[in-house]
């Protein structure tokens, strides 16, 4: 190759010659055309006074500058009504288990029984060690089951998260 | 929905920010806003430059705006309109001006600065970075030549800076 390099005028960037406050606040609104774009941010990299002032100019505009938008935070309602439902739920999964134990062998199904007599209840739908997820007022709730323990209820889809873990205690 | 209603709707919060932040009272700031959009109303024909609408809507606010505070005879605001900035500061009547608009990192030395501003300048100031207004539309809103806009902001910025120097906000 070994030609000479061809510069694009274009491509040239002139710096600017003296400090531009002007051009400096309109840097900052991003009112300048690219090449003077260029060309500020090319002065800015050597002139520790634009720097300066440019600071403070973002330092002014960054407080006159309204936060975004929050994501929605969870109600008191919202977090009543999961909370409610988690204990519920607990309850009647200690309910389903420990009741045939409470009233006795008879009442009992024993794991040798066909399925066809397993008497039906909501925590029959939970496999043992399986995790299952469902949704209950806009909120997906996940919960782990290890033969008859309940090991962990968690809302993991919803405006607020919850965990209930109960990794030793059985049931 | 008509096309005025799915147009100038979206743009409702801003203008009843901007008539609140003017008017000082939330309740007139109400009462413009209601006024702003029966006006925009009968003069939607009007409008041009539908991609403008939000800064057609300010300047009909803020010109209704300043309609109220000459009828209330109390001075809130300097009309940009007459031209007569200079030297005209009455901070008395400006104090609760910035009380209407929310702004979580502003502190309150800068708040202070700010009443003390003149009232163009704050505004200037409040109309770019708070409602995020461009040149062209903040010189439609004040009705002042786009080219004066750069300017007039970086003296606004500059008398800012300088208060907040003085008063030591500067050197944490």
């Amino acid at each position: 190759m070994g030609g000479l390099a061809v510069i694009n005028p274009k491509d040239q960037i002139e710096p600017l010659d003296r400090c531009d406050e002007l051009m400096l606040s309109q840097y900052l609104d991003q009112e300048l055309n690219p090449a003077q774009t260029k060309r500020m941010k090319s002065h800015l990299q050597g002139c520790a006074t634009c720097q300066e002032v440019l600071s403070q100019f973002s330092q002014l505009a960054y407080q006159l500058t309204p936060a975004p938008p929050a994501l929605p935070r969870p109600t008191r309602a919202s977090i009543a009504v999961s909370g409610l439902f988690c204990c519920l739920l607990v309850g009647a999964t200690v309910l389903t288990v420990t009741l045939p134990q409470t009233l006795g062998p008879a009442a009992s199904p024993s794991r040798s029984e066909s399925p066809s007599h397993t008497p039906q209840s909501a925590s029959n739908n939970l496999e043992p060690d399986n995790t299952q997820t469902f949704e209950f007022q806009n909120l997906r709730y996940q919960v782990t089951t290890e033969g008859a323990q309940l090991l962990e209820l968690e809302v993991v889809e919803g405006p607020c998260r919850l965990q209930l873990q109960q990794p030793h205690q059985r049931i | 929905m008509t096309d005025f209603e799915s147009l100038c709707l979206p743009h409702y919060s801003s203008i009843r920010r901007l008539c609140c932040y003017l008017l000082s009272r939330s309740g007139d700031g109400e009462d413009a806003t209601q006024e702003t959009f029966a006006k925009a109303l009968s003069q939607y024909s009007e409008l041009s430059e539908r991609r403008a609408v939000k800064s057609w809507l300010m300047s009909i606010a803020y010109r209704h705006c300043i309609d109220v505070i000459r009828a209330r005879k109390v001075r809130h605001h300097q009309p940009i309109l007459e031209g007569s900035m200079e030297g005209s500061m009455e901070h008395a009547t400006e104090q609760s001006r910035l009380e209407n608009i929310h702004l979580p990192h502003l502190a309150l030395e800068l708040r202070d600065i700010l009443h003390q501003l003149p009232p163009q300048e704050r505004d200037l100031l409040i109309l770019k970075h708070y409602f995020g207004l461009d040149y062209q539309e903040i010189s439609r809103v004040l009705m002042i030549p786009p080219e004066q806009v750069g300017m007039k902001l970086l003296r606004a910025r500059k008398l800012a800076a300088k208060k907040i120097t003085d008063g030591g906000l500067g050197r944490d």
